[in-house]
């Protein structure tokens, strides 16, 4: 039996649905039977982000409506092996799926698969609602922002009461540079208003623009350094003890040595 | 504050709850707009409350007392579960009052000085309060064993007593009572209000962590360092 997580942050463009590209690419890469579910109905992307969009042939909603079987609508990763997509519908909207249905879906996913990764849409309404149904686990994705920051603090609270409470907090797009001159906020300060625990800080990286528009995620490039942080997330889900660099400001010089050169 | 007009509503903490006094003088369309302004401060603070509708002299009809029942049922989620009036006018009106479905008191027993500061009971918050999540305590003071971050909102009658960090908004002596106080043993608050009193935090950040208490002196919330 395997486990659900959902990838969710929500503000909007924070990064989930890169999050979970790269992670459940990495996971897979790791060895893992990985299903990355897109639950954003109507504002599907995660099959473009992975390169996949032209294969998508059945949706969640044909699933849960019977059109096709669960098999039949997992998209086949063309990389790696074990690794699975299942698309949103981009005919209907978030209302046309219930939380149960969503949670029966993750249920048979987690019984073939050892990770199950969904892609929560932004927003706290009933997408959202969705998304969360069926996790085990939650992956809260922020971004060094007092807005994103704020959002996620809310979307814990809401996981909380949902009772989610294996919550692990991703901080994307930091930029060690400006961290250094005061002029974006730290991970410390992060940490100290949301109280879960770090599982990873991505660094800001132009590859993630160019691998996202090309649909091959960045954990595939071995000198992105976007990539190569959602890789250790993985091995971080996996129980690996990898330690997370610390990005302070000023006299951090130590840590882009310790952490991309190393 | 004696020689200061009477407000046209007034809400204030008695024994018995949450009092709405309306002043008898005043026309409908004055009562629902001095309403709508007094609630305007306390955002949906009281949503789920029940209140006393106090009338004094003032006679309202059915349709008039249905109206102000739903207006603040409605708009702000309070409910009102007792009229008290003390009109002689209208012997009759106590089982007039009945239609609205809210059983009415005649007032003799409303006694203004009998204003409690509402300090008796404390509730206890064991948690963070993160953003969107709001705590009252309307019978009392609030202490919080935990965070307030930024989007949270602590309400209480008395005082506000926070055992970490206050970093969103802290409402002390909401019905009123100004000599409440508010507490945390890191004062970093988007906004403080006491009584009728609000404060916004300075612009500039600060990093060192400082435990404050702030009340009201001479119309203003002023913030000291506790030592």
């Amino acid at each position: 039996m395997g486990k659900v997580i959902v990838v969710t942050s929500g503000k909007g463009g924070v990064g989930k649905s890169t999050s979970t590209a790269n992670l459940g690419t990495a996971l897979a890469v790791l060895g893992k039977k990985v299903a990355v579910v897109d639950a954003d109905v109507g504002l599907r992307n995660l099959d473009v982000i992975m390169g996949l969009e032209s294969r998508v042939v059945y949706t969640s909603m044909d699933v849960l409506e019977g059109v096709c079987e669960l098999e039949q609508a997992l998209v086949k990763d063309r990389r790696t092996k074990d690794l699975y997509l299942l698309a949103a519908s981009q005919k209907n909207n978030k209302n046309d799926i219930q939380p149960e249905q969503m949670k029966k879906l993750c249920l048979e996913l987690k019984e073939t698969h050892d990770y199950v990764l969904v892609d929560s849409p932004a927003g706290i309404e009933q997408g959202f609602q969705n998304a969360a149904a069926g996790a085990d686990d939650a992956l809260v994705v922020t971004t060094p922002e007092v807005a994103a920051v704020r959002d996620a603090d809310r979307i814990i609270g809401l996981l909380q009461n949902m009772a989610i409470n294996n919550l692990t907090l991703i901080i994307n797009r930091l930029s060690p540079e400006m961290v250094k001159t005061g002029d974006m906020m730290e991970p410390t300060d992060i940490i100290d208003i949301l109280s879960i625990d770090l599982i990873g800080v991505i660094p800001e990286d132009k590859e993630i623009v160019v691998s996202t528009n090309r649909g091959m995620p960045t954990t595939y490039n071995h000198k992105s350094d976007a990539g190569q942080a959602y890789k250790r997330i993985a091995q971080r889900l996996e129980g690996e003890d990898v330690p997370i660099p610390e990005f302070k400001s000023g006299g951090f010089a130590g840590w882009v040595g310790k952490l991309f050169k190393g | 504050m004696q020689n200061e007009p009477r407000p046209t509503v007034e809400l204030k903490g008695f024994r018995d709850g949450m009092r709405l006094i309306i002043d008898p003088e005043a026309s409908m369309d004055q009562i629902e707009s001095a309403i709508m302004e007094r609630m305007t401060n306390l955002g949906d603070s009281l949503s789920g409350l029940t209140m006393n509708l106090d009338l004094g002299s003032r006679v309202l009809n059915d349709e008039e007392l249905i109206h102000l029942k739903n207006l603040l049922n409605e708009n702000y989620g309070l409910e009102v579960k007792q009229i008290i009036g003390d009109s002689e006018d209208d012997p009759g009106r106590t089982e007039s009052h009945q239609i609205a479905g809210v059983p009415a008191l005649h007032g003799n027993e409303r006694v203004y000085d009998q204003f409690v500061p509402a300090n008796e009971e404390t509730r206890f918050i064991r948690h963070t309060l993160r953003s969107g999540q709001i705590e009252r305590a309307l019978e009392g003071n609030m202490v919080i064993l935990g965070d307030v971050n930024p989007g949270a909102e602590v309400v209480a009658a008395g005082d506000v007593i926070v055992l970490g960090a206050l970093r969103g908004v802290a409402h002390a002596g909401a019905l009123g009572n100004t000599s409440s106080v508010i507490f945390a043993l890191n004062l970093l608050p988007t906004q403080l209000r006491i009584g009728r009193f609000i404060t916004r935090a300075p612009a500039e950040q600060r990093r060192r962590q400082r435990t404050e208490i702030a009340r009201v002196l001479d119309d203003a919330i002023i913030v000291e360092e506790y030592d």
